[in-house]
């Protein structure tokens, strides 16, 4: 399984924190939360299609640092999704 | 006078508290046009006035309270005023920016800007109205916690009071308004050295706007576009400032154990999301400053009642700082120092380098990283400078490093310790911090880590384009403040789909040509004539102070305002010691490798300090020359 953490936006909007999912890519593990989060009945839930527009981190690593979408996933790993941030 | 300017009174007074004497201060209305309001305001009367050095202290420093144009007008977050003063922590000027009532009302009073110089006899309360200024006794006041005295004051009115932090002259003393505060550079302590303990303001009616029609009609439009914007529309409503902090740490810019590292393990006990969900009450206003569209301020529930919640600095430099994972201690400790009137940021730095000197067995203070039992104990000893501990601490970083050792990981610069950003993941970050003239404050230094990782993702670690792109954000913030609103509303300056859509192809092409654009970007701040244009969508704010002064303002002149006074405050901190040599950082963050397996992580200062002098258009030796000083017109008197 990959834990997917939410941070920001999309986490106060779905409620969710994070969810665990079997993906063996990034690609695959963004069309798995869209499938958790239907299953879990959440309103307004974001698609696959949406949580690419999320900043993603494999590892602490920025995807476009590795093979964007197609960063390869084992067991334990951990991928956070959050949006660009403001404040000071 | 040639023609009447729309949104000033028209009118600055100095007040002197040793004799008692108010007189009028002459600043015309070319003055207006050149210096705009607030923080240039006050930079161009220090510019004038003050031409050698003098101790914070003395009862000849001057506090200079100033408004800007924008307050008590139709415009989005601009209740924004300024004081300034040469500071007790850095010995040069400070100016601090707070978001209360009191700018709204002292124009109402009918003053635009306000000088309190010399040393009262007695525990004093200025009162500023429309029918003029009184001094009060203040022995009933004195003692008193910063909402003790404001509830005790009473009445509708502005009020800027200090506590126990700025009576007992700790360095970093803050002044609150509301439940905002004028927090650094140690301005509570100056108002404590002449015995001020409050200033209030009132008055029936301010200023009216040169066009109140087009500037209400603007207003709409601007609004909407906050709103809008993904920033300012949905995360900072949600999640305040302290939505940075997860970003923070992914970006390996949170300063950790006393900027030792960039990570903490155990953020998401700390971040925006969990403040939002275990203490934030959604169902509670009136937090945030007047005039607001956004709303970034937290309310949370301390022990029953609704107070102000922790903003990302303290929860940054308290959290990961001090290896502290209890959010619930932070809110506390925030309430204390917003209490006491003391800066959250400084306070907190100086907490966290305290834990260092006691590891390295430099001086043992009691407190240690990760142990949080005498955390409050020290937070009140330090605000009363009760005990001997809470003496030094008092003091500040910088001469706590001269006292104790520990100068090359001090966290400060100038004298001003350093925000919760971690610089080595953000050199543009760390240039900023070592030139501004505030010292070590990360909206004064330019707050490039926005660019550079937390809203886009320019490269980091890259110097190149660094020095042109603070130059001109430095230059873009200064005119802002001066004009009156909040600096996040610059942040509509990024096209909303650059946040929506991060990984766009569009998004990526423009982070990775950001530090080559900062030239070009540059370019066209030195030739104010290639922007005398005026295009809302980056630049409201010029449009704004246009309709409500009626000077001819547009985005080109605007940012030439910000200029004047990122110069002016350098000549004035020149005047007042400052060399080449005070632009740094501390060793930690410049010689020792945030990452040992990348060799940039580090900042190279020296390298951006000399690009950053020649974009500045500065000698090597950091000194704005003559051609410089009369191109701008600081000099300019009527």
């Amino acid at each position: 399984m990959v834990k997917v953490k939410f941070f920001g936006v999309l986490r106060l909007e779905t409620k969710i924190a994070s969810v665990e999912v079997e993906a063996k890519t990034v690609k695959k593990a963004y069309e798995a939360v869209e499938a958790d989060l239907k299953a879990k009945g959440i309103e307004n839930a974001p698609t696959a299609k949406d949580l690419k527009d999320y900043i993603t981190f494999v590892n602490g690593i920025n995807i476009y640092k590795l093979k964007r979408q197609a960063t390869k996933l084992k067991a334990g790993d951990e991928i956070v999704l959050m949006s660009p941030v403001s404040g000071g | 006078m040639a023609k009447k300017l729309g949104a000033y009174t028209g009118k600055v007074i100095k007040i002197n508290l040793t004799d008692k004497t108010i007189a009028d201060y002459p600043f015309s209305e070319k003055q207006r046009e050149l210096f705009l309001g607030g923080k240039i305001m006050a930079s161009k009367i220090f510019y004038d006035n003050l031409f050698e050095k003098i101790d914070a202290y003395d009862e000849n420093n001057m506090v200079v309270i100033s408004t800007s144009p924008l307050n008590g007008m139709p415009a989005p977050s601009s209740s924004r005023f300024n004081i300034s003063a040469v500071s007790p922590l850095t010995g040069l000027l400070t100016s601090s920016n707070c978001g209360g009532d009191f700018g709204i009302n002292l124009k109402k009073a009918g003053y635009d800007a306000v000088i309190i110089t010399g040393k009262a006899e007695e525990k004093t309360l200025l009162q500023i109205t429309d029918e003029g200024v009184e001094f009060k006794n203040a022995d009933s006041l004195w003692g008193l916690h910063t909402s003790e005295v404001q509830t005790k004051i009473g009445g509708r009115c502005g009020k800027l009071v200090i506590g126990p932090a700025g009576e007992k002259l700790v360095r970093y003393a803050c002044i609150i308004n509301e439940e905002r505060a004028a927090g650094r550079g140690g301005l509570g302590a100056v108002f404590g050295s002449k015995n001020l303990k409050a200033v209030t303001a009132s008055g029936k009616k301010g200023p009216e706007a040169y066009d109140k029609e087009k500037l209400q009609e603007f207003n709409k439009k601007w609004v909407k576009a906050l709103k809008d914007h993904p920033l300012t529309g949905k995360q900072l409503p949600q999640l305040g400032t302290a939505g940075l902090l997860t970003a923070m740490q992914m970006k390996h810019m949170l300063a950790t154990k006393n900027f030792a590292k960039g990570q903490y393990e155990d953020y998401e006990k700390l971040s925006g999301d969990y403040l939002a969900e275990n203490f934030h009450r959604k169902d509670a206003k009136g937090k945030s400053c007047k005039s607001c569209p956004i709303q970034c301020a937290r309310a949370v529930e301390l022990n029953g009642k609704l107070i102000k919640g922790p903003e990302v600095e303290i929860i940054g430099l308290l959290g990961a700082g001090i290896l502290n994972n209890d959010l619930e201690k932070i809110i506390r400790w925030n309430y204390e120092m917003d209490e006491l009137g003391m800066d959250t940021i400084s306070a907190s730095g100086v907490i966290s380098f305290a834990m260092e000197l006691n590891e390295k067995g430099l001086w043992d203070s009691g407190l240690k990283f990760g142990e949080t039992d005498n955390v409050l104990d020290a937070i009140i000893e330090m605000g009363e400078r009760s005990t001997e501990r809470g003496n030094e601490l008092a003091e500040g970083v910088k001469r706590m490093s001269e006292k104790f050792g520990g100068k090359d990981f001090a966290p400060h610069s100038k004298g001003l310790e350093l925000s919760a950003y971690e610089p080595r993941s953000a050199v543009g970050q760390g240039l900023g911090y070592a030139v501004a003239n505030r010292g070590g404050c990360h909206l004064n230094a330019g707050y490039l880590v926005f660019a550079e990782g937390l809203g886009l993702s320019a490269n980091p670690r890259t110097p190149k384009g660094k020095a042109s792109l603070t130059t001109l954000f430095q230059n873009i913030m200064e005119a802002v403040s001066a004009g009156g609103n909040c600096l996040f509303t610059v942040y509509c300056f990024v096209p909303g789909f650059m946040i929506k859509k991060p990984n766009s192809f569009i998004t990526r092409t423009v982070n990775k040509l950001a530090p080559y654009l900062g030239g070009v970007l540059y370019f066209a701040g030195k030739k104010p004539e290639l922007l005398a244009l005026n295009l809302s969508a980056m630049l409201p704010h010029a449009i704004a102070c246009k309709h409500a002064t009626g000077s001819k303002l547009n985005m080109g002149k605007f940012i030439r305002i910000g200029e004047r006074g990122y110069n002016m405050e350098r000549i004035v901190n020149i005047r007042l010691g400052l060399k080449a040599e005070d632009d740094t950082l501390p060793k930690r963050l410049t010689h020792e490798l945030q990452d040992a397996s990348d060799k940039k992580s580090f900042v190279p200062l020296e390298f951006m300090k000399k690009r950053y002098y020649l974009m500045r258009g500065w000698g090597k030796d950091g000194v704005p020359p003559k051609k410089l000083i009369k191109k701008l017109k600081l000099d300019t008197t009527v």
